[in-house]
């Protein structure tokens, strides 16, 4: 066996290179990185797509929290209490980002493929 | 060219391929969990020249063995090290039994490094890194296993052709 390779060998490597190429492309493809946003208030649990922008109403303690959803993300646009915690959160834009008005008793969480932890340590 | 082995030959190939193991694992290595396996040359010989059996053993003795040795029986790395050497006898034993004498060390050493890596993953989403941002790091660490199958590979072929042909099973 004095050859290091055999036509069959170059084969093989060929198709494992051709492997690497379609799990790099399949794996790296762009992905929305959340689908839906979870509203939580007294009343229950409600759930917006967050392809369909617009503003959405939820009803809590103190009255009505207003949610906007644009361009696959969302926030709160008014609610009805004294620090507006909620309103500074600002936009929501991957899985599991999450924005609460206390006082209210409403909260958001974005939801997607999968958990997305802050921190994992062994 | 595929001669039974007896247990003392046996030992010995296991323990050279333990040997090679953690002269590895003294090595640092530029990414964690990226090595290039060079222990599996002893496999790749004992594969061509005595059969699929006798590099199931190799590679169980030295998956068992080096993590005696190591420290790390039964903790995580070891559990990673087990599942990669499991999956790559199986893709050996289905390549061997498949295409007969089709194949060289490359043909072996490329699929049997993928399937290696394929387990580690799974194993490693299924129980250590629950977070599927893991398979982002698929397309860099199958490169590196194809790499590693290339060269293991090569030097296997090597040291096949310096062998002597026959060998005496005494």
């Amino acid at each position: 066996m004095l050859r290091l390779l055999r036509p069959a060998d170059f084969a093989v490597v060929s198709l494992a290179v051709l492997f690497v190429a379609a799990v790099a492309v399949v794996s790296w493809a762009p992905r929305s990185a959340a689908q839906v946003a979870e509203l939580r208030g007294p009343s229950g649990i409600q759930r917006i797509a967050l392809d369909n922008d617009g503003v959405y109403p939820i009803s809590g303690r103190l009255g009505e929290s207003v949610v906007e959803v644009k361009d696959g993300n969302a926030r709160f646009v008014d609610s009805p209490c004294r620090n507006r915690v909620c309103i500074a959160a600002g936009w929501l834009a991957r899985s599991e980002d999450f924005a609460a008005c206390a006082p209210n008793g409403v909260s958001m969480r974005l939801r997607g493929q999968g958990q997305r932890y802050d921190a994992i340590a062994h | 060219m595929t001669q039974s082995l007896t247990d003392r030959q046996l030992a010995l190939y296991a323990a050279l391929a333990i040997s090679v193991h953690l002269i590895e694992a003294g090595i640092p290595s530029p990414l964690p969990g990226v090595k290039p396996g060079l222990a599996n040359v002893v496999a790749l010989v004992v594969l061509l020249r005595h059969g699929v059996a006798a590099a199931a053993w190799v590679t169980g003795l030295r998956v068992v063995g080096g993590s005696l040795l190591l420290g790390t029986f039964l903790g995580p790395s070891f559990i990673l090290a087990a599942a990669g050497g499991v999956a790559a006898v199986a893709m050996l034993a289905l390549l061997h039994t498949s295409t007969g004498t089709l194949l060289g060390p490359v043909g072996y050493a490329v699929p049997a490094a993928i399937a290696h890596t394929a387990a580690q993953l799974a194993v490693a989403r299924l129980l250590f890194i629950p977070d599927p941002g893991l398979w982002q790091l698929a397309p860099v660490l199958f490169a590196f296993a194809v790499a590693a199958g290339i060269t293991t590979g090569i030097i296997a072929a090597g040291i096949i052709a310096r062998l002597p042909p026959r060998h005496d099973a005494s």
